[in-house]
């Protein structure tokens, strides 16, 4: 099949690549893009291992195709590492030993620092509805959880401290 | 397992959307918010020739409302509805059925009109589009018509639409403040399809009675059915316990979902009683009727 030519703009950064209209976007961005922090579990939108974010919002990258990403303002775990939110989560995950083998992780730290970020005081019950959209298969969730709170916490009182 | 081969078209209007459709003599299909569509073109389920991305028609993301009429573009996302201010005051069944769609990263790419075209009958639109009395606006290369939400929706998968249409917007009437309302729902795991579901709106009389009752269920037929005429002999009755119970019982005497692997058609019935009780309780509640939390 014809390929076809477009530009992806990824973490800040241009890629120009060449694919067929049918390759999804997590595999472009994997495979044409070379960041392969973007997971690829199901490839039916349930497992969230591919999420990523479109101007800011979490999407599953495996329910586009690459060539829809044009013209859009993409993120991926290798250029989150600078907010403060998802950086936040990621120190509670380290210090609440959140992730085992790792793999749904990257779609749980995208997810939870957008989400973080627009419900800054988010209690536990909505939390919990927030990471029931990532399946792990390692963990059983406890730890997940108890670093989400962690995390939310941290990021409350820091808040706290930059108020005047 | 990859999607198989395609010629990708993005048209940027519905003139073009159509005539994409057209000339593709009925193997082409829309690309929408991709939840639905995308999974099956993963499976190698569905294998359009042609798919026409209609992500660049802004036009068709709206809501628009005026008295008694909400009119939604079929491209609005669900998250959209989901925090629409107008939409929480005008028919808040919405807002916590777009609550109930999936997970967060679905509701932000999503669409309404997609899954209404898509005609899952586990899902929230098609309910809600036959409970609201919907018309679902409809341009194809003949020009334009309307469909009405009982007509609209035809078996599993599969609805009025012809191969060469488009949906491009829906218009809903708005419960009316005499109107409570109640949205039930059972799946086993958080954003799953539900099992069943059920939409009520209960009109109150002066007298305290019930004058009017509206009921949609989904989940235990190839598409949403609207069983208000089995309950039609409990109006003009107070909304009591007894009342209550005795209505749910009617509501789902006569239902017959089928077996599947999921649940059995005993147990489906069944949790319609359920849910149909705690959705009149919903609607009969003073709490919803003064628009509460």
């Amino acid at each position: 099949m014809p390929l076809t030519s477009y530009e992806l703009e990824v973490n800040g950064q241009r890629y120009s690549v060449e694919t067929e209209p049918r390759k999804l976007l997590s595999d472009v961005l994997r495979e044409d893009c070379g960041l392969t922090g973007t997971h690829v579990g199901c490839e039916h939108g349930v497992c969230g291992a591919c999420t990523v974010l479109l101007d800011g919002e979490p999407v599953r990258s495996c329910l586009m195709f690459g060539v829809q990403g044009a013209g859009q303002v993409l993120t991926t775990i290798e250029g989150a590492a600078d907010d403060m939110n998802v950086a936040a989560v990621a120190r509670a995950f380290h210090a609440n030993h959140g992730l085992q083998c790792g793999f749904c992780t990257p779609g749980l730290l995208l997810t939870l620092g957008a989400y973080l970020s627009r419900n800054p005081s988010a209690e536990e019950d909505a939390l919990r509805e927030v990471l029931a959209s990532s399946i792990c298969r390692c963990t059983g969730y406890q730890n997940i959880v108890r670093a989400t709170l962690e995390a939310a916490r941290t990021l409350d009182a820091d808040r706290g401290q930059d108020a005047p | 397992m990859k999607p198989s081969s395609f010629e990708y078209v993005c048209p940027r209007t519905v003139r073009e959307v159509v005539d994409c459709l057209s000339g593709s003599d009925g193997d082409a299909k829309i690309l929408a918010g991709g939840q639905s569509l995308v999974p099956m073109m993963n499976f190698r389920m569905a294998a359009p020739r042609v798919l026409v991305d209609i992500n660049a028609l802004s036009e068709l993301d709206f809501i628009d409302y005026d008295k008694k009429t909400l009119s939604i573009g079929a491209l609005t996302r669900h998250a959209t509805i989901e925090h629409s201010k107008q939409i929480a005051r005008m028919a808040p069944i919405m807002t916590v059925a777009a609550r109930n769609i999936g997970h967060w990263p679905i509701r932000v790419r999503g669409t309404f009109g997609g899954s209404l075209a898509h005609a899952d009958p586990a899902s929230e639109w098609p309910l809600i589009a036959l409970l609201l009395s919907a018309r679902m606006h409809v341009e194809g290369p003949h020009g334009t018509r309307e469909i009405a939400a009982e007509e609209f929706f035809d078996d599993i998968f599969s609805t009025a639409l012809e191969d060469d249409e488009l949906l491009r917007s829906v218009s809903l009437r708005c419960p009316h403040p005499k109107q409570g309302w109640g949205f039930r729902w059972f799946s086993r795991r958080a954003g799953d399809f539900s099992l069943v579901q059920v939409g009520v709106l209960a009109t109150n009389g002066s007298s305290g009675c019930i004058d009017a009752l509206r009921i949609v269920i989904g989940g235990v037929e190839a598409r949403p059915i609207d069983i208000s005429e089995r309950v039609a002999h409990r109006l003009g009755e107070r909304p009591d316990e007894s009342w209550i119970a005795a209505v749910s019982e009617d509501a789902c005497a006569t239902l017959d979902p089928p077996d599947d692997h999921t649940a059995s058609s005993v147990y489906r019935r069944e949790l319609a009683q359920v849910l149909v009780n705690a959705a009149l309780r919903d609607a009969v509640s003073e709490r919803i009727q003064r628009g509460g939390a």
